[in-house]
């Protein structure tokens, strides 16, 4: 049986793929495609997820229907803007390989780096 | 009080002469990792020398005896005599505050340093592994996204991070360079590095040698990683996917005043350089040893050669420590 913490990343990719309210029953439908997995597990991690804060539910008679808070894109931007945050020291955290050539530099580099290649040849 | 003022002005010369001097040193681009353990030196060298500076006001060293019950004797004699005048007790209460102070300032802001980083790592790691799926060829974490980003999150369960711009954009030879710079980062804990100097800059960043010290760190790692990669990839390579991931990005205003450290780096790759010569280094760690032992033997040496308090008269001559303090009294 996979790990939960690998479960919450599988049901959080059907969730988003899904893109409209879903039941514990429909994930575990689409889990079962590629694997074998019971529905108590699959709703345990999902009320996890609730409770982290990644779903949001509301009851549909008798079953609980989940969708994503937020998009996949929202958190891969703000995961994105803490990395490359280089004015607060949240980003001190992160090394990153920084992009700061003003356009003049970069044509100038790649000139020099084309011959830079072309003198290589004979190396 | 004379050791004092030897710590106190070896201290204020590493933090200006010092610190200017390794600055503009040539060498520190041709062997970045001894340039980090320069600075790193250098830093530690500037806390020990005022830490044992105002210690050495609080408690006047004694004469170091062979028989260890006179040591304490004349230890506590010393002491003693120490507080019994006033101008003495003020000037030692002063220095075990001020060695207090710092100390306790240097912990708690390292602490906070560490802490804090971890932190923020970890949430950060925990977010991505949902949001972002492994790439099956390389281990690296993707990141569905068109800007071309690369990153990498240390700790015990590091990650290489990339987005799938930089993905598709970079060949082969480019992404194996970039990630052999990014592993190197992690293999050689560069994020240790960076929060101890981060570190200090939070507890004296009044102090210009530590802000110095953190900037130079943190153009270091790169160079030091730059160097690892080059190692095993070709160091065009590297060149090469730097640029490209700098054309794709979207220009940063605030980046750009601050002046390309990137385009000295590239250039440094392009044209490449000679390493320091084996013993060069070797030479540079001893040094760099001896720039923090230094403040270490100052405190030393007088309780070993010099005499004791008292003026430098044997304390065990005085039947009693006011007798001593009279005597010191006198002299100051």
């Amino acid at each position: 049986m996979p790990k939960f913490g690998e479960l919450e990343a599988v049901i959080m990719d059907e969730v988003w793929q899904a893109g409209e309210p879903v039941l514990v029953r429909d994930v575990v439908q689409a889990l079962q495609r590629e694997r074998e997995v019971a529905y108590t597990t699959v709703q345990t991690v999902m009320e996890i997820l609730f409770r982290k804060g990644w779903l949001a539910r509301e009851k549909d008679r008798r079953a609980y229907r989940y969708w994503a808070r937020q998009p996949r894109e929202e958190y891969t931007a703000q995961l994105l803007s803490e990395a490359f945050d280089t004015t607060s020291d949240r980003g001190a955290a992160f090394s990153r390989l920084l992009q700061d050539l003003q356009p003049g530099e970069i044509a100038e580099l790649g000139q020099a780096l084309e011959e830079a290649r072309k003198r290589g040849i004979g190396e | 009080m004379s050791v004092a003022l030897i710590l106190w002005c070896y201290a204020a010369v590493l933090a200006t002469v010092g610190a200017t001097t390794l600055r503009r040193a040539g060498w520190t681009d041709r062997a970045p990792r001894l340039a980090i353990a320069a600075w790193q030196a250098l830093s530690l060298s500037i806390v020990l020398a005022t830490v044992f500076g105002s210690l050495a006001l609080a408690v006047p060293i004694p004469q170091v005896s062979a028989n260890l019950a006179e040591l304490v004797e004349s230890c506590a004699m010393a002491v003693q005599a120490r507080y019994a005048t006033p101008g003495g007790a003020t000037l030692a209460t002063g220095g075990l505050v001020l060695a207090a102070l710092i100390a306790v300032r240097g912990v708690y802001c390292s602490m906070l340093e560490f802490s804090h980083s971890a932190a923020v790592r970890r949430r950060h790691r925990e977010t991505l592994a949902l949001v972002g799926r492994a790439a099956e060829d390389t281990g690296v974490t993707l990141l569905d996204d068109d800007r071309p980003y690369v990153y990498c999150v240390a700790g015990r369960r590091h990650r290489i991070v990339m987005t799938t711009g930089a993905h598709t954009r970079l060949e082969r030879a480019q992404l194996d360079a970039v990630l052999a710079h990014e592993r190197a980062h992690l293999r050689e804990r560069h994020h240790l590095a960076l929060a101890a100097a981060a570190a200090l800059v939070r507890a004296f960043g009044w102090l210009w040698a530590f802000r110095v010290a953190r900037d130079e760190v943190t153009r270091l790692v790169e160079l030091s990683a730059d160097d690892a990669a080059s190692r095993t990839e070709h160091r065009l390579s590297l060149a090469e996917a730097m640029l490209t991931l700098s054309a794709g990005a979207p220009p940063s205003g605030t980046l750009a005043a601050t002046g390309s450290t990137t385009a000295t780096r590239i250039r440094r790759l392009i044209t490449g350089h000679r390493p320091l010569a084996a013993w060069t280094g070797a030479l540079g760690m001893t040094s760099a040893l001896a720039l923090v032992v230094a403040p270490l033997i100052a405190l030393a040496t007088p309780a070993m050669t010099a005499g004791p308090d008292c003026c430098g008269n044997e304390p065990a001559r005085f039947a009693a420590a006011d007798e001593c303090a009279a005597v010191n009294r006198d002299c100051w």
